[in-house]
């Protein structure tokens, strides 16, 4: 199988790549889910544009998902759009979404070097360089994904609705408490007051919707990929700036507002910089509450992966024993107003 | 009758003896493991040691709350554990919706609403996560 794998992509790289001959001299398996695989090369190419070494992630709708066959073309068109716009993203080379060349869709990346780990990226200062310089970077970068506004015909796979984002939002995680075994009324009052406080609908840009410490990676010297763009859609831009800030993404750094990694102020000041509009802190505060709101959500989703025997885990177990620690946080942000 | 020590106290033993001594000896690729297994052993000793009494007071306190449309009314008398549990569902999910309706939205069913929500909220972190209560030292 990886052998039949490998040749069919050395033949697809060479014809895309315009050179005569590719050969890989070390191709592997990174991590493979339920979603996708991820497969690294590394390519010697003979001739053209690309001649020489190639270091490539190629990443391949897993062999089960049937419905799910749309789901590596519009991750490379997203990584186009950001690419495209400045982001720190690994270079998306080429899209192959017909079956005949490997039976699923796939596409070709650069590799880029880094780690992600949200702990680890924490607790170890060596890591991302400068932390100032890299939480104001993180800044800039977020602001350039935001700077892709609809309406995009390259992105119009992603749903587009008239209401304001977060009563979107709202309607979206009440849709899932009805269908859910359990009812959890500290969520129910967390939804009550994101209803009552809802903002009107702004600016809608781009958001990555899981922009966070974790999702980024980092080498010695800096920042060296944004990831994770799976969840990406249109909403308001504050709902990204909220996600990154929220308590429960700052891993075990409380005092650190700006994703666990450094100040507030300087994470703003390199969205401003870039964006040129001030962000309002209460604003700011009101997207905090949704994003432990949503987290809370995706936590119960997780323990239930484990409960129905989708995939048994002590991680996805205890994922859904931090479900009290955000319905504290929620009540605690919310009791006062 | 059991012999002792019972279930909570030789969870939190193993759980002991497991940060004393296995964690700090495990590799790195490996120490995440063995705090989750930590983790998990805690939980289970607290909840253990707790049993049904945080459940028994959740529905007093939610059949008080909903009173006036409540059918919740035989609380104390429950004896089955899954009959209590059924019982904790159906008046968490009336509860739910009397929030969605906004009918806790101002004035003393607010204050009382509150109080409830952050008091079980407490309890149930005390179980989970007793350490995130001491650190927002709330």
């Amino acid at each position: 199988m990886s052998d039949s794998l490998r040749s069919a992509l050395e033949v697809y790289i060479a014809q895309r790549a315009e050179a005569e001959a590719v050969t890989f001299s070390e191709f592997r398996l990174l991590s493979g889910g339920a979603i996708q695989e991820n497969w690294l090369a590394i390519a010697n190419v003979s001739s053209g544009a690309f001649a020489g070494t190639l270091e490539l992630v190629i990443r391949i709708d897993s062999p089960s998902g049937v419905s799910a066959s749309h789901g590596r073309v519009q991750e490379f068109a997203l990584l186009k759009a950001a690419f495209a716009a400045g982001v720190t993203v690994p270079e998306p080379l080429w899209l192959c979404s017909a079956a005949q060349v490997i039976g699923r869709p796939f596409f070709v990346m650069r590799k880029v070097g880094g780690l992600a780990a949200g702990h680890a990226v924490v607790k170890d200062t060596s890591l991302g360089g400068d932390r100032a310089a890299l939480t104001f970077r993180l800044g800039v970068e977020l602001a350039r994904i935001h700077s892709i506004r609809p309406p995009r015909a390259d992105l119009d796979f992603l749903p587009s609705y008239d209401q304001a984002p977060a009563l979107q939002a709202i309607e979206r995680y009440r849709a899932f408490l009805d269908r859910h075994h359990s009812a959890h009324p500290a969520l129910e009052w967390g939804l009550r007051w994101l209803e009552r406080h809802a903002p009107p609908r702004g600016d809608i840009v781009l958001a990555h919707r899981d922009f966070r410490t974790g999702n980024y990676m980092v080498d010695a010297h800096g920042l060296t990929a944004i990831l994770d763009w799976e969840f990406a859609g249109w909403s308001d831009p504050l709902e990204d700036i909220g996600w990154f800030c929220a308590k429960c993404w700052r891993f075990g750094a409380p005092q650190l507002e700006a994703g666990g990694i450094g100040a507030r102020s300087d994470f703003y000041r390199g969205y401003q910089s870039v964006s040129g509009r001030a962000i309002d802190a209460e604003q700011v505060r009101y997207w905090e509450v949704m994003a432990h709101l949503n987290w809370a959500i995706i936590a119960i989703q997780q323990a239930q992966r484990h409960l129905c025997g989708e995939e048994s885990s002590l991680l996805l177990a205890l994922t859904g024993h931090s479900v009290p620690e955000l319905e504290y946080e929620i009540l605690c942000m919310t009791e006062a107003t | 009758m059991r012999d002792q020590p019972r279930g909570e106290d030789l969870l939190a033993s193993a759980e002991a003896l497991l940060r004393d001594e296995l964690l700090p000896a495990l590799p790195a690729d490996k120490r995440q493991a063995g705090l989750m297994i930590a983790r998990a052993l805690g939980i289970a000793a607290r909840q253990l040691q707790n049993g049904e009494a945080p459940e028994r007071q959740e529905l007093a306190s939610l059949a008080r709350l909903l009173a006036p449309t409540s059918e919740t009314s035989e609380t104390s008398e429950t004896s089955e554990t899954a009959a209590l549990r059924q019982q904790l569902q159906r008046a968490n999910r009336q509860f739910g919706q009397l929030i969605r309706s906004g009918a806790a939205d101002a004035g003393e069913s607010r204050t009382q609403v509150v109080r409830h929500l952050l008091h079980i909220a407490r309890q149930r972190v005390a179980e989970s996560n007793p350490r995130y209560l001491a650190d927002s030292s709330r």
